[in-house]
C-alpha cells in the first residue's frame, strides 16, 4: 500500500494508557462523510489520543503535557487494582489503510508489580523514572513490544511483517507528523518554526541518498584525516583548527552534525531556562533558534498591541495607538543614530593612519618630488626619450652618437634607469597623497558637523523617551488590571527582544569570523599537504572527495531551493484561496531563511495576523507540503478552532469539509469549539461541517480521573 | 609597469603578534564601538603602523610570536602605499618600495608598538566609558601638527 493512496485510520484501540482504563476502542472508519469527531473538554484526554497513536508508531508522545510524564504510561487505576507479582499491560493498536487492504500495528508495554520498597528515609526511594514510560516501582519490570501485521481482505489472516520500522516509515514518515498530527499550538506557532518547515521541505524533497552520500564523503574524509594525522605537525595544527571551527559553524548553522542535532528544550519560554538545558549537546547557541525565538517575541509583542488597540474603552486605544507610533519613531531614530556613529567611528579609521602619518607622507612626496626634478621619474618617459636619441645618432647637446664610447654611455645608463622602471607607480602615489592632504584639512570640521546633528537628534529622541513614558504610565494607572498586566510583560519582552537581537548580531559576527578562521586554516592545511609524496598523494584524494562533498552540497541546495519556492508557490495558491480579506495581502513568501512572509502594505505582516490568518497560513503551507508529495495521510488536528470565531469559523469549515473529501480528517475538539452557536455567523461548527462528519464521540472523565471513550448522542 | 604587475609582489601574508590576535578581533566586532566595528583587522594593522611610527619605536617579532594572519587581499591600495611611504621615510630611500617584503616587515614592526597604544587608547575608552578617546587623541596630534605646518 503506498501513502499516496486513500490512507485511514479505521480502528483505534487503547487498553490502559494513561488515562484510559481498560479496553477502549474508537471506530473511524468510512461510513459517511470523512470527518471524525472526538469532542472532549481540557484534561480529557484529547491531546493523549494523538499521543496514542504516536507512541504507537514511533514511540513518542510529542503532545504531553508537562505535568503527565511523571506519571507512568500504564493507567494508575490498572497498576493499584492488579495484585502484586502479577502482570499489567498497556496497549495501542491501529488498523491502517483502506477497506481493500489494511495493516494493524500494535505496541505493548508489560509490568510485572513488585512490592514498593519504602524504607521511610528518602523520599525518593520507593519509585524509578524510567525514560519514556513514566515513574514506576523500583524493580518492577517494564518492557515493549512491537508487532504488526499486515491484511488483505478475503485472504485467510494476518501476516506478521518483518521489518516494521522501514514499513511504517514508508506509509507515514516520521518527520512529516507534524503535518499530518497537529495541535492547535504548532498551528499557532508554524509561521515562526524555520525549523519544522525547514525539515518539512527536507523530508519532501527526498534527498535521503544525497543526504547519506554528503555524510559518507564527509567520514571519508575524516578517515584520510587520520591516516594524515601524526605525517607533518603543521598539518595537524591546523586541520584540528578546520576540525575546531567546522564542529563551531555546524552547531551555529541550524541543521548541525548528528552530534549537536538535539533539539532546544525551551525555545518557546525565553530567558525561562537554564542555560545549560538550553543548547543540550553543543552548549553553544544555534542562530536558527535565536531566529525562532525573536520571531516569537515579536509575534507576542504584536499581539499584545493588538490586544491594546481593539480595547474598549477610546483612551486606551488612542494611548496604545500613539505609544506604537512613538515605538516605531523610536526604533528608526535609534537605528539612524547608531548607523550615523558607527559611520563617524569609521570615518576616525579611515582617515586616522594619513594623519598620523603625514610626516612621512610628506616626506615620500619630497622624494618623489626631487627625483622628478632630476628627470629620474618617470622612467618610462626618460626610457622612450634616450630611444628617440638612440634612433636619431645625436644627441640633444648636439654630440654625435655614432661614436660608439658615447652611444655605450648612454645604452649604460638607460639599462640602470630601466632597472628602477618600477618606480613609476611611486609618481601617481604621490599624486593622490598630495590631494589626501589637502582633503584632511576638512575631515574634523566634517566632524563637528555630525557631533552637531547628532546633539539635535539626541534631543528629540529624549523627548520621544519622555513622551513615551508617560504613556506607558497613563496605560499602567488605567483602572484595570488586565491592562496593567499587559503593559507589564510588553516591557519583559521588548527588553528580552533586544536582549536577543543583540545575541543574534553577536552570534552572526562570530560566524563569520569561524567561517574566516576556517577558511585560512584550510588554505594552510593544503599548502602543509603538498611538502611530501604520500602527503601530496593523500591531498589529492582529499581535494577530490572536498569536491565532491561540494558538489553533493550544491545539489542538495539546489534541489531544497526548487522546493522551497514550489511550496512557497502552492503556499500563496492555498492562502489566497481560504483567506476573506483577499484585498488586504499583497503576497505569500517563504524566504531562503524558512521564513513565511504575508505582505501586507508592502510590510511584512506575519506577526500581526489574526489567530484565523494564522490558522490559514499554517493550513495552507500544510495542505502545499502534501499537495506537492501526493500524500494522502489522515489528518488529525487537535483543538483547531481554539482561538477564532465569527467568518473564520466558516472559512475554515469550508476549507475542511473540501479537504476531507481526498483525506481522512479527525478533529481533536473541545464542546465550545464543536456545538456552541457562534453569534456572529448564527451557527456552530458542527451545523457548519455536519453533511461531511463521519462518526462522532465523546471523552467523559470520571471523577477519578479516568477516561471513557463512547459515541456522541 | 602597470600598477597592479607591482602588487602581484606584495607577500601573501602581513603578520602581526599571536597574543595579539584576540585584540584585533575584539576591535573588529560590531559592537566593539570603536573606530573599527564591523570593519577589517587590516585596518587595525594600518592605525596601529601609524600610531607606533608616530612613537617612533619599532618591535620586532620575539621567537614563534609571529602569525601570518592577515591576507594581502585585505589591504587596499592605498593602505599598501601607506605602508611604503613610511619604508620610504624611514629608510631615506625610494627605492625600498621596489622591496615588498622589506616594506611589510618594517609595516609589522611599528604596527608591533602601535597595537600597544591602541590596547591602551581602548582601556581608557573602557574605564572612561568614552568611545572619543580615539578621535581626541587624533585631534591633538592634528593640531600639533597643523599648527606648525
Amino acid at each position: 500500500m503506498s501513502a499516496k493512496s486513500d490512507l485511514q485510520i479505521r480502528f483505534l484501540r487503547i487498553k490502559n494508557y494513561r488515562q484510559y482504563y481498560g479496553e477502549q476502542e474508537i471506530d473511524l472508519s468510512k461510513s459517511n462523510g470523512n470527518i471524525n469527531i472526538i469532542q472532549g473538554e481540557n484534561g480529557e484526554g484529547k491531546s493523549n489520543i494523538l499521543n496514542a497513536i504516536n507512541y504507537c508508531l514511533y514511540l513518542e508522545e510529542p503532545h504531553i503535557k508537562e505535568v503527565t510524564p511523571l506519571l507512568p504510561i500504564i493507567n494508575l487505576r490498572a497498576i493499584q487494582e492488579s495484585p502484586i507479582g502479577s502482570d499489567v499491560d498497556m496497549e495501542i493498536e491501529l488498523e491502517l489503510g483502506n477497506k481493500d487492504n489494511s495493516h494493524r500495528i500494535k505496541r505493548t508495554v508489560h509490568m510485572k508489580k513488585v512490592e514498593l520498597q519504602t524504607d521511610g528515609s528518602e523520599k525518593n526511594n520507593y519509585e524509578v523514572k524510567r525514560e519514556r514510560l513514566g515513574t514506576f516501582p523500583v524493580n518492577s519490570a517494564t518492557r515493549d513490544t512491537f508487532e504488526i501485521k499486515s491484511v488483505k481482505r478475503g485472504s485467510s489472516g494476518w501476516v506478521i511483517n518483518e521489518n516494521t520500522e522501514s514499513f511504517i516509515h514508508e506509509i507515514l514518515p516520521k518527520k512529516l507528523t507534524s503535518f499530518y498530527f497537529l495541535d492547535g499550538e504548532f498551528l499557532e506557532s508554524l509561521h515562526t518554526n524555520f525549523k519544522q518547515i525547514k525539515e518539512g521541505i527536507k523530508e519532501i524533497s527526498q534527498l535521503s541518498l544525497v543526504l547519506s552520500a554528503i555524510e559518507h564523503t564527509k567520514s571519508l574524509l575524516k578517515q584520510l584525516e587520520i591516516e594524515t594525522k601524526g605525517q607533518d605537525p603543521d598539518i595537524d595544527r591546523y586541520q584540528e583548527e578546520v576540525n575546531r571551527c567546522s564542529e563551531w559553524l555546524s552547531s551555529t548553522d541550524g541543521k548541525g552534525d548528528i552530534k549537536y542535532s538535539k533539539d532546544a528544550i525551551w525555545w518557546r519560554k525565553p530567558f525561562d531556562h537554564d542555560e545549560s538545558e538550553y543548547y543540550p549537546y553543543s552548549g553553544k547557541p544555534r542562530l536558527d533558534l535565536k531566529k525562532e525565538e525573536e520571531e516569537v517575541l515579536k509575534d507576542r509583542i504584536a499581539e499584545i498591541d493588538r490586544n491594546l488597540l481593539e480595547h474598549n474603552a477610546t483612551s486606551i486605544r488612542s494611548w496604545a495607538s500613539e505609544l506604537v507610533r512613538l515605538e516605531k519613531t523610536i526604533e528608526r531614530d535609534e537605528s539612524y543614530c547608531d548607523k550615523k556613529s558607527l559611520e563617524n567611528m569609521n570615518h576616525i579609521a579611515a582617515i586616522g593612519p594619513e594623519i598620523y602619518l603625514t610626516i612621512c607622507v610628506q616626506n615620500f612626496i619630497e622624494q618623489v618630488d626631487e627625483k622628478r626634478v632630476r628627470g629620474e621619474l618617470p622612467v618610462k618617459w626618460t626610457d622612450t626619450f634616450v630611444e628617440d636619441i638612440l634612433s636619431q645618432n645625436r644627441c640633444i647637446c648636439g654630440n654625435d652618437l655614432t661614436d660608439i664610447t658615447a652611444k655605450n654611455s648612454l645604452l649604460k645608463w638607460r639599462k640602470k634607469s630601466k632597472e628602477s622602471e618600477q618606480l613609476d607607480v611611486a609618481v601617481e602615489a604621490a599624486v593622490n597623497f598630495k590631494n589626501n592632504s589637502k582633503k584632511l584639512k576638512n575631515e574634523f570640521s566634517k566632524i563637528d558637523q555630525f557631533r552637531r546633528d547628532m546633539r539635535e537628534y539626541s534631543d528629540n529622541l529624549d523627548q520621544h523617551y519622555a513622551q513615551s513614558k508617560e504613556l506607558k504610565r497613563k496605560l499602567k494607572d488605567a483602572d484595570e488590571d488586565k491592562i496593567k498586566k499587559l503593559m507589564d510583560e510588553k516591557e519583559t519582552r521588548q527588553y528580552q527582544l533586544s536582549y536577543i537581537q543583540r545575541d543574534i548580531t553577536r552570534l552572526e559576527d562570530k560566524i563569520e569570523e569561524y567561517g574566516n578562521k576556517f577558511k585560512d586554516a584550510k588554505v594552510q592545511v593544503s599548502r602543509a599537504e603538498s611538502k611530501t609524496e604520500f602527503l601530496k598523494r593523500q591531498r589529492s584524494t582529499v581535494s577530490f572527495c572536498r569536491r565532491t562533498l561540494e558538489h553533493l552540497k550544491t545539489i542538495r541546495d539546489n534541489v531544497l531551493t526548487n522546493m522551497r519556492i514550489k511550496v512557497a508557490d502552492r503556499t500563496r495558491e492555498n492562502f489566497f484561496n481560504l483567506i476573506w480579506k483577499q484585498d488586504e495581502f499583497s503576497n505569500v513568501d517563504l524566504t531562503d531563511d524558512y521564513h513565511l512572509r504575508v505582505i501586507k502594505n508592502g510590510f511584512d505582516a506575519v506577526h500581526t495576523l489574526s489567530a484565523g490568518e494564522r490558522l490559514v497560513l499554517a493550513l495552507s503551507f500544510i495542505v502545499a507540503i502534501r499537495d506537492i508529495t501526493g500524500f494522502r495521510a489522515p489528518l488529525i488536528i487537535d483543538t483547531p478552532l481554539g482561538k477564532i470565531s465569527g467568518k473564520p469559523t466558516k472559512n475554515i469549515a469550508d476549507f475542511i469539509s473540501k479537504f476531507s473529501k481526498d483525506v481522512q480528517v479527525t478533529l481533536l475538539v473541545t464542546d465550545k469549539e464543536y456545538q456552541f452557536m457562534d453569534m456572529e455567523i448564527e451557527q456552530s461548527f458542527r451545523n457548519l461541517i455536519k453533511e461531511y462528519v463521519n462518526r462522532e464521540y465523546a471523552l467523559n472523565r470520571s471523577p477519578q480521573g479516568n477516561t471513557t471513550i463512547t459515541v456522541m448522542k | 609597469m602597470s600598477s597592479s604587475s607591482f602588487e602581484i609582489k606584495f607577500p601573501k601574508y602581513v603578520s602581526y603578534r599571536k597574543p595579539d590576535q584576540e585584540f584585533y578581533t575584539k576591535m573588529v566586532h560590531q559592537d566593539s564601538n570603536t573606530p573599527f566595528s564591523g570593519l577589517r583587522r587590516s585596518d587595525v594593522f594600518i592605525y596601529s603602523m601609524s600610531l607606533g611610527f608616530n612613537a617612533k619605536r619599532k618591535t620586532q617579532f620575539q621567537k614563534d610570536e609571529k602569525s601570518n594572519s592577515l591576507p594581502a587581499r585585505a589591504f587596499d591600495l592605498s593602505m599598501r602605499w601607506l605602508m611604503r611611504a613610511l619604508a620610504a621615510s624611514e629608510t631615506g630611500s625610494l627605492e625600498i618600495i621596489l622591496d615588498n617584503n622589506k616594506v611589510v616587515e618594517i609595516a609589522e614592526s611599528y604596527a608591533n608598538t602601535g597595537i600597544d597604544i591602541l590596547k591602551d587608547l581602548y582601556n581608557s575608552h573602557i574605564k572612561e566609558d568614552d568611545s572619543t578617546v580615539y578621535e581626541e587623541h587624533l585631534r591633538d596630534y592634528y593640531d600639533r601638527i597643523y599648527s606648525h605646518n
